[in-house]
């Protein structure tokens, strides 16, 4: 009951949002893979879609999703902050944190924690629309199963992974 | 577009409410290989300017029968199985678990019983360094009944005053050099008889390996050891 409470409240929040405030909201979506820099090592491709409030005329916060393909695909579900730096020009330097929880998509793995601290460079184009490049640093842990079988047994173990890698993201403002 | 975007934020976010899935369901006759861990099972690595990292140690579980020969591996950590060491100088570390390699038994091209990069072990045995306790499930067949699992356990850079960083090649106590293992590794043993009617059986630990890697022998004697005796607390086979 106190889930569907907490669903019913968000989904409230996001309703009123979308009326109130829609005109303070941009959306954005971006896309990279990443360098690992932990062992296992694993290249992820990430894509994601984000909606942020104009906090301020620099600050904006949000929350996205997407998908991310590691061992296994992942739905991450996060928080975001991007802080634009200096004043407004075509082409403008940004802070950005992204910190949340992925969710697998197969049975047979768990998601974990997601974070994602970045820099980059907006370059505006017509009114509203942006491009961004963005350099980070990205975390993502999770678990998945991992099976052997001989004949003298099957035998199995969950797998803790923690992938760290420096991401490269392309994304698209509007 | 913008509407789109936001039903696939609401929809995400329900997924918060979804659950953790238990990867490994046990049944009954599964047995359970379960590694509880010690004190020093985090141990300070080195890595520059006297920042440490804290490293879990290499492990190998393998079955033998009740003579002593090799079955087969069940698993092993991921830098062993796939040569993935970090600053480890070019070191293939044939000190970290050399009880483990010797009973497999498999002669690289360079002479030396470890997996190659090139040529790792089985992806489905292998995994990732566990940080904290551990387990593997058991499944066995009709024709395993009576067998011994074997443990070997290790962490590298483990030095102490009876198997220093200084000992040199050819000395009793020379475990691999600077980014060798210091204290060699342990091996734990226990001895299954699914048949008995027992449910639960502790491994013993059995000795340590050869400190520089060139055997597979097992040393009983244990007096230089010091820390490397605490990276497990218990290590214990159930069955369920």
């Amino acid at each position: 009951m106190k889930k569907y409470f907490i669903v019913f409240i968000a989904c409230m929040g996001f309703a009123s949002l979308n009326a109130q405030c829609i005109h303070n909201v941009v959306f954005s979506t971006d896309m990279g893979v990443g360098m690992a820099t932990s062992t296992p090592e694993y290249t992820p491709f990430t894509w994601r879609v984000m909606g942020h409030y104009k906090a301020t005329k620099h600050l904006s916060v949000g929350v996205g999703t997407g998908l991310s393909f590691y061992e296994k695909a992942l739905m991450p579900v996060f928080a975001d902050a991007k802080l634009m730096i200096g004043k407004a020009h075509k082409l403008n330097p940004y802070i950005e944190y992204a910190v949340g929880y992925s969710f697998a998509l197969d049975r047979n793995a768990n998601g974990g924690f997601y974070m994602n601290p970045a820099v980059g460079m907006r370059y505006s184009l017509s009114k509203g629309k942006a491009l961004t490049f963005s350099v980070g640093y990205e975390q993502q842990k999770l678990e998945r199963l991992k099976e052997y079988q001989n004949s003298l047994y099957v035998a199995q173990f969950a797998e803790k992974l923690d992938h760290a890698s420096i991401s490269f993201k392309v994304g698209f403002i509007f | 577009m913008r509407k789109m975007i936001l039903a696939l934020i609401y929809l995400s976010f329900f997924s918060f409410f979804s659950c953790q899935n238990d990867l490994i369901e046990y049944e009954k006759g599964d047995v359970k290989v379960n590694i509880e861990q010690g004190d020093e099972w985090l141990h300070d690595f080195p890595l520059f300017w006297g920042i440490n990292k804290k490293n879990p140690p290499q492990i190998a579980i393998w079955l033998e029968d009740t003579q002593g020969h090799y079955l087969s591996t069940v698993y092993a950590t991921h830098k062993i199985a796939t040569q993935s060491w970090l600053s480890a100088g070019g070191n293939r570390r044939k000190e970290a678990l050399p009880c483990w390699c010797y009973a497999r038994g498999v002669k690289y091209e360079d002479g030396l019983y470890l997996p190659t990069k090139s040529k790792p072990l089985t992806d489905g045995i292998s995994g990732a360094t566990p940080r904290g306790s551990f387990n593997v499930k058991l499944k066995p067949s009709n024709a395993l009944q009576k067998f011994v699992v074997k443990v070997e356990i290790n962490h590298s850079t483990d030095f102490n005053e009876y198997y220093p960083k200084s000992a040199k090649e050819g000395d009793a106590n020379y475990s691999g050099g600077k980014e060798g293992s210091g204290q060699p590794a342990l091996v734990y043993a226990a001895t299954i008889d699914l048949s008995s009617g027992q449910k639960t059986f502790e491994a013993t630990l059995i000795g340590h390996s050869s400190p520089d890697g060139t055997s597979g022998e097992i040393y009983k004697d244990l007096s230089g050891l010091t820390t490397a005796l605490h990276i497990v607390k218990h290590i214990t086979v159930s069955i369920q």
